[in-house]
């Protein structure tokens, strides 16, 4: 009997332990799963800057179709005329009409815009508490800040109006994100307040604490914070202010890319990390202009030697593939792919293009169109100087125009260009798209399409986010 | 084949050749009123035996009536002498002395032995023979034999036995020293034993929905895995391909799907305790029986895993004190496909196809004529073989005579049919087991081994899988009980590593592997065998061209799995009723794959050539002549990839321990009262790791690899550029940093759990239970790491009652009602903001992407169930049965919801969705004729039909597109989880000006349109619902007539209630191009639009079909391709022998059946294509593969 008493005073004590135990077992659930971080160090979250940038959509898609540089990736011409009641349509035909906020149910660039952004947040709001050596704290978040800014300055100039100093505090902006608060609604700006915010966080004190150069295209340096605050400023049409930071950014990296090499080659050929790449900022494909294809109107703005239409045979610029894919006789397709023209980045070869038009906006006529020259002889077979004679501002201004806009094919910036222009008395222009037998569509300066409208999938959760135009 | 026949042959010399045990002598006695005289003489005649009895000893005598088969010389003497009060005594040299009875005698003491057998008259080993009133008792042994001392005044002998009728024998003095007991088969639902995996329960005092399926239940018929055994076993269980889960286990679910994301198939517990690896890791064989729980009631004690049910595996152990030796064999073969749901085009008509192509783009598109004539010059491989034959007779390179020569000798040929044979062969599963089982003292054993081999119905294929299980159940102590036991499977696979050109129908159907004189045929791959480069001995390229007969021998993945699952538990009684234990296992499981591509396989060269790159320089040179430095060009050739083959491995490990401690109180009070009570704790970790690795111009033969010698980095940026082929052969696929990967996820949980069970006076019972379970899954906020899940239930068994004393014809009917929490968890999910780590793949640096928004909110799901249930049987089991409805309402689901994306986060993972599944199940068991013996004809029959409506009622995504709206993964509320939705079909309409065809939809004003659904034209509410993927109603009949040892069973299944899509191949125009048709997945109807000319009633292909039809991606959503995928299916049709037992037993065995079962046998479906839902993809409205008939002959030996 005593064996009995002593074993279940044994097992019940055992049993009596259990719920002691189990309190004590949370302990054992902090488990930080393997391959993932909780971002709490330093070095996870520079991580967090290491980043391959990737706008999903294409700019030729639909800002570049907008501008007229192009009639989109695998667009076929008839088939969205048959249709009149799509974003494309409206794009394509530059019908005011279309509903564009309705049908604009998504838009992937928005959101990848703004998850970087939030990435950059992550880091900001981490950084000062985060585990690790404090020497690169400073740094990492002036990068952050940079990459924030930029990524608000390409979606304010996407998702509002031109910026125009009259008018800036009455038009609309976009929401600056600076918190990494999910829950909090996102409050649109004025677009005065916008760019005040943009160039708040790549002022001279965030540039400062960036390295000097690091040649590595997805992280900030010197020179990218200079090109940024540049190019942020000529869009604010501060041509002076924005000169000094563009040579600036020239006089750290003036790499140039040698495009007389396709002449052996072949093939236009071009990585992601090139020195001339400041930052990289992919989007759907990797190859880029890769499938865009061209309006005839900027088909016909090639100058007479350019490498690319006259060596590239393996991609090339071929009417083939344009006239089978978009329906259009004289639309050129590029079907190359060791092109990796940067679509959203920032490059050096257009940051002589911002210096130039600085240059040739503020009186420096002639340096501007050595700035330009400088780019164009490695782009056109015995080129012919344009910096020659004594051409009048909108007489240099055209070369330039004319120039960049065969350069930035494939990006964002002919779209931005031509809005600023539009906001200017001397450049402002109206666009005529000519579909041969489909048509001739014009557009507008003033016309809401150069606004692009917040996707519904934003706007139905964010009562702030009232459409820009 | 000659495999089987040696383990059948092998079978049989087992069966033979074993000595017959010398067996006590039987006779056949069939006496109808006759007198002592006649039987004597009789007895004396077959047996040999003299009689000797005083005449009037006899006399006086009623004539006797007996009938007994294989009975020994005792037994018979018992039965026929017993009933006229005569005794008897066997003298020495074969004589028998009869003799009057004592019938005054009135204290009975004697040695009394006798014979228990079933209803079958097989004896029952095991038996408990008990002395009434007393603690003297015996068990029957093997033969179903015993013996006992009875002493006292008319004492009573009494025979149980679970799941037999219990039988008291009054013994007199006339009761012969030998005693005949037949038992009745007990088939009194509310005395069987339900395992929950914590306690076993009488189903008396359950509250809860259970439901059994015992061994024999499991027999009755063979299928190659676990879950086709369960098909219709079971109202609510249900395993059913809906195209979104794969078939078989992962698409198992109870009473409807209750999760958006996480897991919906049911938790599996094996002797206890959960079990990580699959339910297919359990040896079939080995199955006692398996307890499916139901509801809350039933499963909350599984808390947080219980949201899909619960299904509990016991597994068998000795029943008896000898060594007993099972032994079972089934063999499987399966017709081989025939493919003729596909309804594809033969060669005839594939030309047919090409020439109506070509002829109407030379007539009609220019364009696209140019096209093909620029590539017919620079890239022919792109062109189908008939259009460049086509094209060459435009060209006039080909006479109008030669071209119709060649097309004549193409339609001669059959590439799928010569496929088929090098390919495809008769798929045979063979499965053979063997049990050695011993109930010793103390130690109680069980060995089991298992080998299943199966030849996948391909050539040069297998999947061999070998287990070994052992159990030992030890009485350690009368107070300690231990049991332990391991269970290892090893199993291999080889199976070809598919490519694409080695596929059935890369080519079509017109092409031939063969030349004319039967010798193999080099075949046009990716690489056109025309290209120039190739010609060039320079280039150092590889034979370019695929065999595909010596392809077959090249490639292979082998695969090797080990599952080791090993289990200690040990239950001490503390003091009567109240117990204590712990239990540990530990589950080990790896599996690693080898796929091996050889050098010389087509992959390899191709890669290798599709890689080499020629470039030219200029390097300074003398000139021979003049001997001035000039520049000279030199061509340089690179092979980016190097010599061999490719070694691809991945292993992935799992460990996972479960570890539990419980206590358990069980107890009457006064009669009356009975309760039953356990608690315990629980402690479970999962471990997960996997890698991938490869290997680089591998050999096997040399055990070398050029992995060093290669630059993945730089092989990543040549993608794209042009190869030495051509600037047509752009370099694509090779090896990436992608190919070597690893994980590693750990897991912990912890639960608490209590449960308890009161019955009054066995009419009415209570039954709570309550548990906590606590995991890492939720990160962050502890508040929300453990959630208390409970339930509560009641049961009330009227045929206890009084006033139901005289209803005889109810035997048992009793009321159930529970209701309870059960949880569910995805473990992809975090409360914490965390971030995955990768390489980016610019520099490899160190790269984070953040995986979700922190959610500090994050829980278990929870899912709500009421179940109403009514057991009953009547009629002396005649007809029992359960019928059952229930409600389920899941909330707290995981569900997406939308977040604006101006917050860097479009969508967080949140515990907001709702959903419902009410349902009625019911279940009929039939004895409709009782056989009395063995001899007697039986009929039995089981129904079953389950009915389910599975409801979204909360979602918080929305759509943002018509087309969205249309994917089967987007949640629609107010439908079931799994709708499909469509869009409205309003014909084709014909542009003669610009030749397009548009595919036209309704919206709903009824307005018709020509876009794309893909456009936004298409809006939310233009979408029709087209009904739901999961059957609604589950149903299953099972007849069975035995007769004299043979038994004929069929098993039919029934699916209905919901939809499918089909017939879609019809409406594709992605067949063929400008090129012509080169891939061979054609469908015979691509020739309507062709022969009709009719463009607004037939689709276009060929090339019109791409660039021509504006609507053509998504026809798949057409609403007029949606029909019912109601079906009927005679799932098998059984035939059963089992030899008579005294025959076994003269050859030494217990028991020998066989068995002969044909599988698939027909099929009847409710849809105008009279398409069988199961050869056809419901999600795509594509066909697949039929399910095969096959056919399976068994045996089973035991002894």
């Amino acid at each position: 009997m005593n064996n009995k008493i002593y074993r279940s005073f044994v097992v019940g004590a055992l049993v009596c332990l259990c719920p002691l135990f189990f309190s004590s077992c949370d302990d054992e659930l902090d488990i930080v799963p393997k391959g993932m971080t909780t971002l709490e160090t330093v070095g996870d979250l520079e991580a967090l800057l290491n980043q391959e940038y990737m706008l999903i959509s294409e700019p030729c898609a639909n800002i570049g179709l907008i501008c007229n540089e192009s009639l989109g990736m695998f667009m076929s011409v008839p088939e969205v005329l048959s249709q009149q009641n799509t974003i494309d349509y409206a794009n394509l035909t530059y019908d005011e009409k279309v509903d564009r906020a309705t049908l604009t149910t998504e838009d992937q660039r928005y959101e990848d815009c703004y998850k970087y952004i939030n990435y950059m947040n992550v880091v900001i709001s981490k950084i000062d508490d985060a585990v690790g050596e404090n020497t690169y704290k400073e740094q990492y978040k002036a990068e952050a800040q940079l990459i924030r800014a930029y990524m608000h300055w390409l979606l304010v100039n996407i998702y509002a109006k031109q910026y125009d100093e009259a008018t800036a505090e009455q038009e609309g902006g976009i929401p600056y994100v600076d918190n990494t608060n999910a829950g909090e609604e996102k409050t649109k700006l004025s677009l005065a307040e916008t760019y005040q915010r943009i160039l708040e966080d790549c002022s001279d004190e965030v540039i400062a604490k960036l390295p000097r150069k690091n040649s590595n295209v997805e992280r900030a340096d010197q020179a990218l914070g200079n090109a940024v605050r540049a190019k942020v400023l000529m869009q604010m049409k501060r041509y002076s202010e924005a000169l000094p930071y563009a040579q600036a950014t020239l006089q750290l990296n003036n790499a140039i890319e040698d495009r007389s090499t396709i002449v052996e080659t072949m093939s236009w050929s071009l990585a992601q990390d090139v020195e001339s790449n400041l930052l990289y900022v992919g989007m759907g494909i990797r190859a880029n202009p890769t499938f865009e294809a061209l309006s005839v109107e900027t088909g016909a703005l090639f100058e007479e030697g350019d490498y690319v239409i006259n060596y590239d045979l393996m991609g090339g610029w071929d009417g083939t593939w344009g006239a089978m894919d978009t329906g259009v006789e004289g639309a050129l397709e590029y079907n190359g792919w060791n092109t990796r023209a940067n679509p959203y980045g920032v490059v050096t070869d257009r940051m002589y293009y911002v210096a130039a038009e600085c240059l040739i906006r503020t009186g420096k006529i002639r340096e501007g169109l050595q700035m330009v020259d400088r780019v164009r002889a490695k782009r056109v077979e015995n080129y012919e100087p344009f910096a020659q004679g004594n051409p009048s501002e909108q007489e240099a201004m055209a070369m330039l125009q004319r120039a960049k806009w065969i350069e930035c094919i494939g990006s964002y910036e002919n779209f931005f260009d031509c809005k600023r222009w539009n906001t200017e008395a001397n450049y402002k222009r109206t666009i005529t798209r000519n579909l041969g037998s489909y048509g001739t569509f014009t557009l507008r300066p003033e016309s809401p399409l150069w606004v692009l409208p917040f996707p519904a999938n934003a706007t139905r959760y964010n009562p702030t986010l009232t459409q820009n135009y | 084949m000659k495999q089987i026949m040696f383990m059948l042959s092998f079978v049989m010399v087992m069966l033979f050749a074993l000595p017959s045990a010398v067996q006590a002598q039987t006779y056949d006695v069939d006496y109808k009123n006759q007198t002592i005289e006649q039987i004597t003489k009789d007895l004396r005649k077959q047996t040999g035996y003299q009689f000797v009895y005083k005449k009037e000893t006899v006399q006086g005598v009623a004539p006797i009536t007996c009938t007994l088969k294989n009975a020994t010389l005792e037994q018979i003497l018992n039965r026929v002498f017993f009933f006229v009060g005569l005794d008897y005594e066997i003298a020495k040299g074969k004589t028998i002395i009869l003799k009057k009875a004592d019938k005054n005698r009135p204290y009975f003491k004697k040695q009394v032995s006798g014979l228990v057998t079933d209803e079958n008259e097989d004896p029952l080993p095991g038996v408990t023979v008990m002395v009434k009133g007393t603690s003297n008792g015996v068990s029957t042994d093997i033969d179903g034999a015993f013996s006992v001392f009875v002493e006292g005044n008319s004492p009573e002998l009494e025979f149980s036995y679970v799941g037999m009728k219990s039988k008291t024998v009054r013994l007199s003095p006339k009761t012969e020293k030998f005693l005949m007991v037949q038992l009745e088969n007990d088939e009194n639902i509310l005395d069987e034993v339900l395992v929950t995996g914590y306690q076993n329960i009488k189903r008396e005092n359950a509250t809860g929905s259970y439901q059994l399926i015992t061994s024999k239940k499991l027999d009755e018929r063979h299928t190659g895995t676990i879950v086709e055994n369960l098909e219709g076993q079971i109202p609510g269980l249900m395993s059913y391909n809906n195209g979104l889960n794969g078939g078989g286990e992962n698409a198992l679910t109870i009473r409807g799907i209750s999760s958006f994301q996480a897991k919906t198939n049911p938790l599996v517990v094996v002797d206890g305790l959960p079990i990580e690896g699959s339910i297919e890791t359990i040896n079939p064989y080995n199955i006692e029986n398996i307890t499916v729980l139901k509801d809350a009631s039933a499963a909350a004690i599984y808390g947080a895993r219980a949201s899909n049910g619960v299904i509990v595996v016991t597994t068998k152990r000795a029943q008896q004190e000898k060594l007993e030796v099972d032994f079972s064999t089934d063999i499987t073969i399966s017709e081989k496909q025939n493919y003729d749901n596909y309804n594809w085009a033969d060669a005839a008509q594939f030309i047919e196809l090409e020439k109506y192509n070509f002829n109407s783009m030379l007539a009609h598109d220019p364009n696209s004529m140019e096209s093909l004539l620029n590539y017919y010059q620079t890239y022919r491989r792109a062109i189908s073989p008939v259009s460049r034959l086509l094209t060459a007779k435009y060209l006039g390179e080909l006479s109008d005579s030669e071209l119709q020569s060649q097309l004549n000798r193409l339609a001669q040929n059959d590439y799928r049919k010569e496929w088929a044979n090098a390919y495809d062969r008769q798929r045979v599963l063979q499965q053979y087991n063997l049990a050695l089982r011993t109930r010793g003292r103390y130690l109680n054993s069980s060995i089991v081994l298992n080998y299943k081999g199966d030849n996948m119905g391909t050539v040069k294929e297998h999947n061999n899988a070998l287990t070994f299980s052992y159990r030992g159940d030890l009485d350690a102590t009368k107070w300690l009980k231990l049991s332990f036991g391991a269970n290892i499977i090893s199993e291999r696979g080889k199976s070809h590593i598919s490519s694409e050109v080695s596929g059935r129908n890369f080519y079509a159907p017109y092409m031939s592997m063969f030349n004319a004189d039967g010798s193999e045929a080099p075949m046009e791959g990716y690489i056109g065998l025309y290209e120039p480069a190739l010609e060039n001995p320079e280039n150092g390229l590889k034979d370019p061209a695929f065999y595909p007969l010596q392809e077959l021998n090249l490639n292979f993945n082998n695969s090797r799995r080990t599952n080791i699952r090993s289990f200690a538990s040990a239950t001490a009684t503390i003091l009567p009723g109240w117990t204590a234990s712990v239990h540990l296992q530990y589950e080990d499981i790896y599996y690693k794959n080898n796929g091996y591509k050889k050098a010389e396989s087509y992959d390899m060269r191709y890669l290798y050539d599709l890689y080499t790159q020629s470039s030219v320089e200029m390097v300074w040179d003398y000139d021979p002549v003049t001997w001035e430095r000039i520049q000279v060009p030199v061509t340089t050739i690179t092979h980016h990839i190097p010599e061999g083959g490719q070694l691809t491995s991945s292993t992935t490990e799992g460990a996972f321990y479960t570890f539990r401690a419980q206590t358990g109180y069980s107890h009457e009070f006064a009669g009356k009262h009975a309760v039953e009570a356990l608690a315990g704790f629980e402690f479970r970790e999962t471990h997960n790791k996997a890698n991938t690795s490869l290997l680089i111009g591998y050999d096997e033969q040399t055990q070398t690899n050029r992995t060093g010698l290669v630059n993945l980095g730089e092989l990543k940026n040549l993608q794209g550029q042009a190869s030495v082929l051509g600037p047509r052969y752009s370099l694509y696929g090779a090896p990436d940093s992608r190919q070597y990967t690893t994980s590693d996820v750990l897991h912990r949980f912890y639960s608490l759990y209590f449960t308890g069970n009161y019955t009054y006076d066995k009419r009415y019972s209570a039954s709570f239970s309550y548990r906590v379970d606590k995991t890492d899954l939720f990160g962050a906020d502890p508040k929300f790491r453990g959630r208390p899940l409970w339930s509560v239930g009641a049961s009330w068994n009227i045929h206890n009652e009084d006033f139901m004393k005289q209803y005889t014809w109810i035997d048992a009917l009793k009321l159930r009602a529970s209701y309870g929490l059960t949880g569910n968890i995805d473990s992809s999910v975090s409360s914490y903001l965390t971030a995955s780590l990768s390489n980016e793949s610019i520099y490899g640096n160190l790269g984070a992407s953040l995986n979700t928004p922190p959610n500090d909110q994050l829980r278990w799901e929870k899912t709500a169930s009421w179940n109403l249930g009514l057991d009953f049987s009547l009629w002396s089991n005649r007809l029992s049965g359960s019928l059952d409805y229930y409600l389920k309402k899941g909330s707290d689901l995981l569900t997406v919801t939308d977040l604006d994306p101006t917050t860097g986060w479009k969508q967080l993972t949140i515990n907001n969705g709702k959903m419902t599944n009410r349902g009625v199940e019911l279940q009929l068991n039939g004895q409709i004729v009782k056989p009395q013996t063995r001899n007697s004809l039986g009929v039995n029959a089981s129904f079953n039909i389950a009915y389910n409506k599975n409801e979204v009622t909360k979602v918080n995504h929305e759509a943002a597109s018509g087309m969205e709206y249309l994917y089967y993964y987007t949640l629609h509320k107010g439908y079931p989880v799994h709708s499909l939705f469509s869009f409205q079909y309003a014909g084709l309409t014909f542009d003669n000006e610009s030749h397009m065809q548009y595919v036209n939809w309704r919206d709903h004003t009824g307005e018709v349109h020509t876009s794309e659904i893909s456009t936004d034209d298409f809006k939310i509410e233009d979408a029709v619902y087209s009904g739901t993927l999961d059957p609604k109603v589950m149903s299953s009949f099972t007849p069975e007539i035995t007769y004299a040892g043979f038994s004929l069973s069929a098993m039919f299944s029934y699916y209905g209630g919901h939809v499918m899509r089909a017939n879609v191949n019809d409406w594709n125009s992605n067949y063929g191009s400008i090129y012509g048709f080169n891939s061979g997945d054609v469908p015979v109807s691509a020739l309507n639009y062709w022969t009709s000319g009719d463009p607004t009633q037939y689709i276009a292909n060929g090339y019109m079909g791409l660039s021509k039809v504006v609507g053509y991606l998504n026809v798949r959503y057409m609403d007029t391709n949606v029909v019912p995928a109601d079906y009927l299916k005679l799932r098998n049709l059984v035939l059963g022998y089992s030899f008579p037992s005294n025959w076994c037993r003269k050859i030494g065995m217990n028991a020998i059946r066989l068995r002969i079962q044909m599988n698939n046998v027909a099929t009847w479906a409710r849809n105008k294509f009279d398409i069988d839902p199961e050869a056809n993809s419901p999600l795509n409205g594509t066909p697949i593969n039929k399910t095969p008939r096959s056919y399976t002959m068994s045996l089973h030996v035991n002894f």
